[in-house]
């Protein structure tokens, strides 16, 4: 019965048809259960074609899955005949084929029109096999964040409860009929091309790491504690000279999520200076390689005059088409600046308002969208990892500033990564993405006192009150004390790890003065 | 077409073909539409219309898409309609003169008692050549509710019976205006044209957001708001088509056009039976004045995490140009569907070629592409997408919205007041209601509000008073010259870094949804006001809005506002007090609103704040900004146990508990509801509490002449103002429209607090004995009770650099700032340690400040008085006499006499040493006041004579002194 309900599905026309009841307000959430209901198991949902593995061109009407960000929610509602005047079931690019145009207008309901793209700075490793091929011409390159090959769709929501919930950069799985259609908001411009329109009937909530992760982890063979040895150490050796302390830090930023917004429990941002410059033609430090392999989002930002001065960090509405920024990435993504590429010569406006909304990110995570007459801030949750040649960062304001000391000789760019046996990658990528998950840290009644007496002996000795701890100080502490705890899959913060926060903070304010 | 059913041209029974008499029988209600090119629609309208007949049961309508306004069989209830309409258009009075004018210049002027308003206003219609009838939705519902109701839900439908009713009531009071040229009429009916007449509503009870928009709303009547982004260009639309049969010559008229171009589909002459070869005849066709706008979504209206939404508003005859790019306005009509004709045509397959029709959303129609919706079939039906637009017979700019308040979102009192609880859900209005419930029942809630503003930052129980108060704004006013009186607080925080400044506005900016954070530092080039940009595609210059106007009707934050451009810092002049922005550059004047609040955060000149000086020093701010901030509050990092403790506490806890640690009584949406209901009460003063603020007004002035408040800078009106928003902030958080004297005091210990804040913390007490230990006090820091005297250095300067009013005065206090650390340096005090008077004395010398600066005034101005009519000094004897004569009712004893001597003596020596008072030793006229007044202390000298003058920099004249005595 299921078997046959599973290989019905793969035609997805006929089954919306046959379940047609007439009651077109509950429908869409109808279908949306049903075939909910029948791709629930992992090994069914996995049999849905993907986007990427087809070929666009001869889809229509076929069955696919799209794991994708959502790019722009701003397109106008339409309106579509829920009821043919045969009395048919409409919607999802069905057609009325009842001949006439007699229509009841009070057979109208409304479906949501977004845009959605391939996840950006997605890692090769996450999709497995289903790596985007290059087979359908990018029709919208203004779409999406980085200038790389993906793919943009249309996607037409008839269960309008589901579609109230998307919101830009939300990353989740949309299943749905394939088809080709003109665009809606440019259906009257004479050139409009058609574009590949996801007709859903479901949804997948995507983690924030993509791949669902655990927290905490057990790992089979070896505790989380060598293992996150092993880890840092494979992240100095391959992306920072052998810095481990550096690698420490690096890896307690890229842990950082939103905690909460109120109070605001915000990812911290981490500025590794005195990177050295690319002595080869690399650009991309391994830094960003080692990263790509342990996270499932990874975006490089190459600071230079031209990328400042010349691209939109920001969204933008241009005559109701969202132009996508730089920043418009999703949940849990981690962008790495590179500083190395500025030159001497004039930042302009446009450069200007894209530092700010990057500090912007950094400080508060979020992220301003510009429309006519108006800008809107929207949320987002991303990790920022600025590498600059000076002593701090030449534009930006991050809450850790880290030395770097590589041993000599060392390459950080351009050389070839060596990668850890696939059992110790999938395990730093479970180690690295449970930590990202974990959520709540518990601090029993005696570490929450230890802490603040500390905190008031601490501001006693100071020799002058300038010197002095501040709250804010105390504050960056408790963020570190949170995912270091979080690092070593634990669920207390304790006096002990509350000390290591103090001994790597101390190191860190040395390195700092040296 | 598949079901023609009245063949005929000429429809018999169109219910509003209403005065056959008249010679074109084509009122707007459409005679001769009919079936021409509907035929199909006819059985199932038929079965419609009476299916309606039960008024009101049915809330959708079929908007159709063409002439269908007209249903072919009569409707009882349209007719009905039509009645009630005419007879409230020649009836309406209204009881109590409340004359209004909905925006046009035709509307009448006002309605005197008895006067039947609209018929006035048809009168005029004819004086002013409009056709546009405006009537305010309110007199409908007071006068019929029925009408109202009908009306209302099904406003399309009875559209056509509406205008029918107005024509007739156009017909009895004004018939020769019905005709563009009634004189022709006689001879020559082919260019007898009849006026399209439309009415306009306003004023409905609610306005509906576009996101609200949905299918069951689709032609009932209702208000939308959006700001308009973009206007196409005005265009004639064919409203009634004339055609000649390419065939058979025959004519047929009056084929209504809605939304696209629709030929007659079938020739009237029997023989013919010609339905495609058509030809307009432009010159008995009538148009009119059509223009589509785009409007988005106010951002008030969005879901947090939302995109604005857009719409079309579809704007005709005389409503185009009346919205305008960047307007925020309110639309009424009708929420509308029609097909979208260019989505057809996409053959399967890849290989796609939209055809289209070029002429969708009743755009000029008179390019004729073939059939209407005859062409539809031919291209092969896919899934058929359908538009929305909205359909207005009403634009109201709502920036304009007459009377006192400036702001779009806050009608007058009660009603908007109402309104606003009306969109609440139940819960939210049980919560609502049962916190203002307890407001009235005198359980302290402005308190608890108070508690739980930003709720992570610890103490600051002031600043978030004021934070409080600035959300809730006092009233916009305008004064009978039509000047506007801001209402908005402004607040400035001073203090040392990495105190919760910046988290006071993080909170702001998340609180507000109109709300902007800037930095004064990293202004972009549109910096905070405005600028002019030049667009790179069209080379057009544009403007470009900064951070305030961004905050339009909100609150603009601006950290690091010591660190703004001084261009900036002049502009922000403007916008603060004005509440506008001017512009003028590349070409463009323009005066732009920035009706906004100003929360900002200043890190103090040296880093830290430095609390043996002023506020002012402290500042890097030039006086006539300070002036125009209503509150300044200082947060100083001390360190101090059990605060420290307690701060560790908090964030601690923050991190253990999160929401749960700060739990403020009032979530933040709460909160943001309360507020929002809380600034609809347009509080007035009481007659007491007008006396009480006068009084305060008094007392506040007194002290500044008298030098006890000059402080951050002088009371003036300004403050007066203050207080008086202050006051009315209060009473909104009370929910209340009076403001009672407690409200006032409350707000006067609030703008005394901000004003005196850091002297109060700083000084006080311990005026003299200070200096012995300040030496030692000094390196360490000390508790807030352990101030200083030493700010009043610089007083003196403040108080001159405030003369100059205008912004170019910031380098004077620079100057006077370099000279100023002179005198309250340690080695100085140090000396004056030395003096007899200090350690020893074990009757402390303490006198607060208020009394210090009483005391000085009282001597500076005495010299001075003597000065002017003696032309020399006062001779220190004679002066402390004087003082102790003053001061004699006051004593008691001798020891109250000694105590008063020393006091004097060393009062004299602080105004000396603060350059209040020159000293000068022996004859006054021979010794010049060149000398150093702080290297002349070691004479302590009985025998020498010392007279005292006013130091030259002291402004006697200023009403700071003179109003003294």
């Amino acid at each position: 019965m299921v078997s046959s309900e599973l290989a019905d599905a793969f035609d997805p026309t006929r089954v919306i048809l046959s379940l047609y009841d007439q009651d077109i307000d509950s429908f869409p959430a109808k279908v949306a259960a049903h075939f909910d209901k029948i791709f629930a198991s992992k090994d069914a949902f996995d049999e849905i074609p993907s986007l990427h593995t087809i070929d666009p061109r001869q889809t229509d009407r076929r069955l696919v899955s799209f794991r994708a960000m959502i790019q722009d929610t701003s397109p106008s509602p339409e309106m579509y005949l829920a009821r043919h005047s045969n009395g048919k079931c409409g919607g999802w690019g069905l057609v009325d084929d009842s001949g006439t145009e007699d229509i009841d207008y009070s057979d109208l309901r409304e479906n949501t029109v977004l845009w959605a793209v391939s996840v950006p700075g997605e890692s090769p490793w996450v999709g497995g096999d289903d790596a985007p091929r290059p087979l359908f011409p990018v029709s919208h390159p203004h779409k999406f964040p980085v200038p790389e090959h993906h793919f943009g769709v249309q996607v037409k929501l008839y269960d309008t409860s589901q579609s109230d919930s998307l919101k830009s950069t939300d990353a989740v799985t949309l299943v749905g009929i394939l088809t080709l259609e003109s665009l809606a908001e440019e259906s009257d411009s004479p050139n409009a091309l058609p574009v590949l329109t996801l007709h859903v009937l479901f949804t997948r909530e995507l983690p924030i790491t993509i791949i669902p992760r655990v927290f905490p982890y057990v790992p089979a063979v070896s505790s989380v504690r060598v293992l996150r040895e092993e880890l840092i150490s494979w992240m100095a050796d391959e992306g920072l000279g052998g810095d481990k302390d550096a690698a420490e830090w690096v890896l307690l930023n890229i842990i950082g999520t939103v905690q909460s917004r109120t109070p605001p429990l915000l990812p911290l941002s981490l500025t590794l200076s005195r990177f050295p410059a690319s002595k080869t033609p690399a650009t991309t430090p391994n830094l960003s390689i080692v990263l790509s392999h342990l996270l499932p989002l990874l975006v490089t930002l190459p600071l230079s005059l031209e990328t400042l001065n010349n691209s939109s960090f920001s969204p933008e509405s241009k005559d109701e088409d969202l132009h996508s920024g730089r920043l418009q990435l999703p949940r849990g993504s981690v962008c790495v600046i590179t500083e190395g590429g500025v030159t001497e010569g004039d930042v302009f406006d446009r450069g200007v308002r894209n530092l700010r909304a990057l500090q912007e990110m950094m400080t508060n995570q979020t992220l301003e969208y510009i429309f006519p007459f108006s800008r809107f801030t929207f949320p987002t949750d991303v990790v920022c990892l600025v590498l600059s040649e000076g002593k701090k960062s030449t534009f930006f304001q991050t809450s850790t500033n880290v030395r770097i000391q590589p041993k000599d000789g060392c390459e950080l760019y351009g050389s070839a990564v060596k990668l850890p046996s696939p059992e110790s990658l999938a395990m730093f990528r479970d180690l690295v993405g449970g930590a990202k998950t974990g959520k709540v840290t518990q601090i029993s009644e005696s570490v929450a006192e230890y802490i603040q007496e500390d905190f008031v002996a601490e501001r006693k000795s100071a020799p002058t009150p300038a010197e002095a701890v501040t709250s804010d100080d105390l504050i960056h502490r408790m963020m570190v004390a949170r995912l270091l705890t979080l690092s070593m899959h634990q669920s207390e913060v304790t006096t002990e790890i509350w000390e290591r926060v103090k001994v790597l903070e101390r190191a860190r304010c040395e390195r700092l003065k040296a | 077409m598949a079901t023609s059913s009245s063949p005929s041209g000429i429809p018999p029974s169109s219910a509003p073909n209403f005065t056959p008499s008249s010679p074109s029988a084509g009122r707007a209600p459409r005679t001769a539409t009919n079936a021409l090119s509907l035929e199909d629609d006819e059985p199932n309208a038929a079965a419609q219309e009476q299916e309606e007949d039960g008024l009101g049961t049915r809330k959708r309508r079929r908007p159709r898409t063409q002439g269908a306004d007209v249903p072919p069989v009569k409707d009882a209830v349209g007719e009905s309609v039509a009645e009630a309409f005419e007879k409230f258009l020649k009836t309406f009075t209204r009881g109590v003169a409340l004359a209004h004018t909905p925006g046009s210049e035709g509307d009448a002027a006002g309605a005197l008692d008895g006067e039947r308003v609209y018929i006035d206003q048809i009168h005029t219609l004819r004086d002013f050549e409009i056709t546009t009838l405006y009537v305010d939705f309110g007199d409908i519902l007071h006068q019929d509710d029925v009408l109202a109701d009908a009306i209302q839900k099904q406003y399309y439908r009875f559209l056509p019976y509406l205008r029918r009713a107005l024509v007739n009531v156009v017909a009895e009071f004004e018939p020769d205006y019905l005709k563009i040229n009634p004189s022709a009429a006689t001879t020559d009916s082919v260019n007898l044209q009849s006026r399209d007449f439309h009415v306009a509503f306003y004023k409905l009870p609610l306005t509906s957001g576009i996101r609200d928009l949905r299918t069951e709303k689709i032609g009932t009547l209702l208000s939308i708001s959006g700001t308009v982004t973009r206007t196409s260009e005005v265009r004639p639309e064919l409203l009634f088509g004339s055609f000649i049969c390419e065939i058979c010559g025959g004519f047929v008229d009056e084929i209504e056009q809605q939304f696209k171009y629709t030929e007659p589909s079938l020739c009237p002459n029997p023989t013919c039976g010609n339905r495609t070869a058509w030809k307009l005849q432009i010159d008995t066709s009538r148009f009119t004045d059509w223009q589509k706008v785009r409007i988005q979504e106010n951002p008030s209206e969005i879901p947090t995490g939302s995109m604005p939404r857009s719409l079309d508003v579809i704007l005709r005859s005389e409503l185009v140009e009346r919205a305008k790019a960047g307007d925020k306005c309110v639309f009424t009509g009708t929420f509308i569907v029609v097909p979208d004709v260019s989505q057809l045509g996409l053959p399967g397959g890849n290989a796609a070629k939209l055809q289209r029709e070029s002429n969708r959303g009743g755009g000029a129609a008179t390019g004729g592409i073939g059939g209407g919706v005859t062409g539809l079939k031919s291209l092969g039906v896919r899934d058929l997408q359908y538009k929305t637009a909205f359909l207005a017979c009403m634009v109201l700019d709502t920036d304009d919205r007459r009377g006192t308040n400036i702001r779009g979102e806050e009608d007058t009192g009660d009603e908007s007041g109402q309104a606003y609880v009306d969109s609440l859900t139940q819960p939210e209005y049980d919560e609502l209601n049962s916190m203002v419930d307890q407001q009235r029942a005198g359980e302290n809630i402005y308190q608890r509000l108070v508690e739980s503003i930003a709720p992570t930052v610890y103490g600051h129980e002031v600043v978030k008073k004021g934070i409080l108060l600035q959300l809730l704004g006092g009233v916009h006013k305008q004064t009978p010259e039509g000047m506007h009186l801001r209402g908005d607080i402004n607040i400035c925080i001073v203090g040392d870094p990495s105190t919760s400044k910046s988290q006071f506005l993080k909170y702001v900016c998340s609180f507000l949804p109109r709300a902007v954070y800037t930095s004064g530092k990293a202004s972009s080039a549109a910096g905070l006001t405005a600028a002019v940009v030049k667009d790179e595609e069209t080379g057009d210059f544009t403007i470009e809005a900064g951070a305030l106007m961004l905050a339009d009707n909100g609150i603009c934050a601006i950290d690091e506002f010591d660190k703004m451009d001084i261009s900036d810092q002049v502009a922000i002049h403007e916008a603060m007090e004005q509440q506008t922005i001017s512009i003028a550059k590349a070409g463009i004047h323009a005066t732009l609103n920035a009706r906004t609040s100003i929360l900002a955060a200043a890190n103090p000149v040296g880093g830290r704040y430095d609390k043996k000086k002023t506020l002012k020093a402290n500042v890097q701010m030039s006086a006539p900004i300070m002036s125009r901030f209503d509150l300044f509050f200082v947060v100083l990092d001390q360190c101090d146990e059990k605060t420290d403790f307690n701060i560790a506490q908090h964030i601690v806890n923050v991190h253990r508990y999160q929401n749960a640690a700060i739990n403020p009584e009032f979530s933040t949406e709460t909160l943001q509801r309360y507020i929002r209901y809380a600034r609809t009460f347009n509080p007035k003063l009481t007659p007491e509490a007008a006396d009480v603020l006068v009084e305060k007004y008094r007392i506040l002035r007194q002290d500044d002449a008298t030098g006890a408040g000059r402080n951050s800078y002088r009371i003036t009106v300004r403050q007066l103002e203050s207080m008086i928003r202050l006051s009315e902030a209060i009473a909104r958080a009370n929910c209340t429209s009076l403001i009672t004297p407690p409200f006032v005091l409350e707000a006067y210990n609030l703008l005394r607090q901000s004003i005196i804040h850091v002297e109060q913390d700083d000084i006080d007490f311990d005026e003299e004995e200070l200096r012995g230990d300040r030496p030692a006090d000094a390196p360490t820091r000390t508790p807030a009770a352990n101030g200083t005297d030493t700010n009043m250095e610089d007083e003196d300067q403040e108080m001159d650099d405030t003369m100059d009013q205008d912004g170019s005065s910031l380098p004077v206090p620079q100057q006077r700032q370099s000279v100023a650390p002179g005198s309250p340096s340690d080695p100085a005090n140090a000396s004056m340690g030395d003096d007899p008077a200090p350690p020893p004395v074990k009757r402390r010398m303490i006198i607060t400040h208020d009394q210090y600066i009483t005391l000085q005034s009282l001597i500076v101005l005495h010299i001075a008085e003597r000065e002017r009519e003696t032309g020399l000094g006062v001779d220190r004897d004679d002066l402390i006499d004087w003082y102790l004569d003053m001061k004699e009712p006051e004593m008691q004893d001798t020891s109250d006499a000694d105590y008063q001597k020393e006091l004097i003596s060393k009062m004299i020596r602080k105004l000396v040493k603060d350059n209040y008072l020159l000293e000068v030793k022996g004859d006054v006229q021979d010794s010049l006041p060149s000398v150093d007044e702080e290297s002349q202390q070691p004479v302590e000298g009985e025998n020498v004579k010392v007279h005292y003058m006013v130091h030259p920099s002291v402004d006697t004249e200023g009403t700071s002194f003179t109003s003294t005595l």
